[in-house]
């Protein structure tokens, strides 16, 4: 792994971005977004553990998304509870092996 | 009943004995009852798992059981059927009569995934680099651009989201089974019928219906179908917090009737439910936060099933407050709290200010299928279902077709399954005489017989 993509992949992945060509940039937007915010939490998280009001201050992104992206690290195996501080849960990063 | 009985109605490779449309515990329901009887069954899907609301659902009243304990297994069996066929991430755009039979014309939806080689293993939804708002968990958690569905879904097979995929090939180099087809497009198919069954089920109408509670202004005014996943125990927090910024709630009100029982928003029936999920929910939050205040604003509290009234009078022994009054209007503050403007009705009148973390709205229940005509079947005036001989509950009135659970109103699990079986009583019964005519109009042997010797 990876493996090598053949080339009737390769065909069905050109097919694919002609059908759905994004065409007024929605999605090319939504990602950049996703990963630019992903990054700046990642990054306030490896500084130290927690809560959600707190890496909303050290992020400057929305309350909400913070707690959905930190949520959704948990989820996926990035992020774990740490505790608690008063009302809100702290979140700590888990180091990836030779990450 | 013999293995012969269904097979008489065996024609083609897309012929079924009965098509179920929708397979959620009443479709599954039904979808058993009738292949215990040896009829071959076609459960048709449009989610890409079958289970239906109940799968997502956290515990059920009153018995406070498991809600995916107890769904799963019947997932499992229907899908392990010899009888039964799924197709899921389906859809029944028409459903017209075809001589004795019923044709009906599905769309298949593109998976993007060859169900036959796909094993389930997530591999791909591992290396997808796009995340978007999981519908599963109301847009709370977050899902893969390429994910199996749920983790207690069937069939466990992957399903991509074109709308957030970005086409970089990352699942097809990590697919170990080559199962990734993403020139995969959409199919047309037709199969036909003996017999339908309707089991298209409901969905809530919008929180946003009376803007008197700002539902749109704070993501702390949840629907109740959020807080089934939010107290579910894989839900998308892992515990109760508050969407807006994942504060533990402190206290927490269900405003009951906020979507049903109300002539303004065009749902003036009741939608049976609310009362006794709301009154479960708020005994398992009181639960899951043990300091937490809990209030249920109340019209009136209908706990008219087994077991229900007992059930109330635990959540009041437990220390719910049960507040009679109409909430008038929930007002978000700027640090986040929410002021909740009540009538109480039982106090003289007076009016209360109340601060809560979260605003639970009980809102109505709606059949999730617009047009039944298109299906085959024709609507009451309140949306749902007709059924016109109120001594044939699970017949829409439509030769063949019949109707199980909420398509036909709002109507607990219990009661979903019990006209489920009802449903597949009648489409059963409706098969054998449709084969007792047909063997009746047939010339028999005796007679071939006689005629060929009096040749």
């Amino acid at each position: 792994m990876p493996a090598k993509l053949t080339e009737a992949h390769r065909q069905a992945l050109k097919l694919f971005r002609e059908q759905h060509s994004d065409l007024d940039g929605t999605l090319k937007k939504y990602v950049a977004d996703f990963r630019h915010e992903r990054k700046q939490i990642t990054e306030a998280l490896r500084k130290g553990a927690g809560t959600v009001p707190e890496l909303t201050r050290q992020t400057g992104l929305p309350v909400d998304q913070v707690l959905w992206h930190v949520t959704a690290m948990r989820k996926y195996g990035t992020v774990q509870e740490a505790g608690a501080d008063g009302d809100y849960v702290k979140y700590e990063f888990i180091e990836q092996n030779g990450k | 009943m013999s293995s012969g009985n269904g097979a008489a109605m065996r024609e083609t490779e897309n012929h079924f004995d009965v098509v179920v449309v929708g397979g959620g515990i009443a479709g599954l329901q039904s979808a058993l009852d009738l292949a215990d009887q040896d009829y071959r069954v076609l459960v048709v899907e449009k989610q890409p798992s079958i289970g239906g609301r109940m799968i997502s659902l956290s515990k059920v009243f009153p018995t406070l059981d498991c809600a995916s304990c107890i769904t799963t297994p019947k997932m499992s069996a229907a899908a392990h059927h010899s009888n039964i066929t799924l197709m899921t991430y389906t859809t029944v755009d028409a459903i017209e009569p075809a001589g004795d039979n019923h044709r009906l014309t599905l769309t298949q939806m593109a998976r993007y995934v060859d169900t036959s080689a796909c094993i389930g293993c997530r591999q791909c939804e591992y290396v997808c680099p796009v995340e978007y708002p999981d519908p599963f968990e109301q847009g709370m958690g977050a899902l893969r651009a390429i994910s199996v569905p749920f983790a207690n879904a069937i069939p466990q097979y992957a399903v991509l989201n074109p709308e957030y995929c970005i086409g970089c090939g990352a699942c097809v180099r990590a697919c170990a089974s080559d199962a990734i087809r993403l020139d995969q497009q959409p199919k047309t198919l037709t199969v036909e019928a003996g017999a339908v069954v309707l089991a298209t089920g409901f969905h809530l109408n919008s929180t946003s219906l009376k803007p008197q509670y700002n539902a749109s202004r704070s993501k702390d005014i949840v629907s109740p179908l959020q807080v089934e996943r939010l107290l579910a125990p894989h839900g998308p927090y892992g515990r109760v917090l508050r969407p807006s910024d994942g504060k533990i709630p402190d206290s927490v009100a269900f405003v009951l009737c906020a979507g049903s029982r109300d002539q303004s928003i065009g749902v003036p029936y009741c939608s049976r439910v609310c009362c006794m999920y709301s009154i479960k929910q708020a005994m398992l939050l009181s639960g899951a936060l043990p300091t937490a205040d809990i209030t249920i604003y109340y019209m009136d509290i209908r706990a008219f099933g087994k077991g229900f009234e007992q059930f109330y009078q635990n959540a009041k022994a437990m220390g719910i407050s049960f507040v009679k009054g109409k909430v008038a209007r929930i007002t978000p503050q700027p640090n986040g709290d929410l002021m909740a403007r009540v009538e109480a009705i039982e106090e003289d009148g007076r009016v209360m200010e109340n601060r809560h973390d979260l605003v639970v709205l009980a809102q109505g229940i709606v059949p999730e299928l617009v047009s039944p005509e298109r299906l085959g079947a024709a609507k009451e005036e309140d949306g749902f279902i007709r059924r016109p001989d109120p001594l044939r509950p699970a017949w829409t009135g439509r030769e063949g077709i019949f109707v199980a659970g909420t398509a036909a109103g709002p109507k607990d699990i219990v009661d979903s399954i019990m006209e489920a079986g009802s449903a597949a009583m009648e489409a059963s019964h409706y098969l054998t005489q449709k084969r007792a005519t047909a063997d009746a109009n047939a010339p028999s042997l005796e007679l071939e017989v006689i005629g060929a010797a009096s040749e």
